[in-house]
């Protein structure tokens, strides 16, 4: 038996490289995954068992709202809940798949709420985003109280025109941004949400 | 600019059929020229 031809070990090479290069996004989706969910699951059940704002005692959480809160995020219709820190920059988002946009306005105050989310990697939290239709809820929970946007649009833009998060005087809106199309980071997907109601977070004794 | 929320995973599967291609045409063409008939 002799050696196998230089061709055929360079074919062998191409083909193991060509199935190993088409199932990397696969590999790779599910790695940043798994890394999320542990920081997004240990976020969400400590900031449950601090009580919000004005309900609980605890001295320490008192001197932690001295700094900015995080807030929680759920979109009932994707069945999405997540905890978002502050701040959206590429480590934070790597670390917990949401962030919020340190520039734009906290839920409680006049403005638009900035929450930016990856699409297809690091737990993929917005996949969905685009099913959103106008009269779906956001929720965000943040300092003890229940902020409750209804969807008014969906718009597809540029990664440069950060412009469309200013918000109009007076207004309180939040925006979810995420890449668009799937699997590609050429546009931004955002879904605006316009400020219905707030009420207070009931908490279960 | 918007924060950066997403990868472009696209360009792997593309570059690898490619890669996958021209992987199975070499091996196809180290079958069809091997030579056949008695030693």
């Amino acid at each position: 038996m002799g050696r196998p031809s230089p061709i055929r070990t360079l074919s062998t090479i191409f083909i193991a490289a060509g199935i190993g290069l088409t199932l990397f996004p696969l590999v790779w989706m599910a790695y940043t995954s798994l890394r999320v969910g542990p920081a997004q699951a240990d976020a969400l059940a400590d900031w449950e068992r601090h009580p919000p704002e004005g309900t609980g005692s605890d001295a320490r959480f008192r001197s932690d709202l001295a700094a900015l809160q995080p807030l929680v995020l759920t979109i009932p219709r994707l069945r999405l809940t997540r905890y978002v820190p502050e701040g959206a920059t590429v480590p934070q988002l790597r670390r917990y798949g949401v962030g919020r946009i340190s520039w734009t306005a906290l839920p409680d105050r006049p403005g638009l709420l900035g929450i930016a989310g990856h699409r297809t990697t690091y737990g993929a939290p917005f996949f969905w985003l685009g099913k959103l239709q106008p009269g779906d809820h956001i929720v965000v929970t943040y300092r003890g109280r229940r902020f409750d946007y209804g969807v008014t649009e969906r718009r597809v833009v540029r990664p440069g025109e950060a412009d469309v998060l200013q918000a109009g005087p007076g207004d309180r809106t939040i925006a979810l941004v995420t890449c668009t199309p799937v699997y590609s980071a050429r546009n931004r997907l955002v879904v605006f949400g316009k400020l219905q109601s707030v009420s207070p977070l009931t908490l279960v004794p | 600019m918007l924060p950066f929320t997403g990868e472009t995973l696209w360009i792997w599967p593309a570059v690898g059929l490619i890669v996958l291609g021209a992987g199975v045409v070499l091996r196809w063409l180290v079958v069809a020229n091997k030579p056949t008939g008695r030693p």
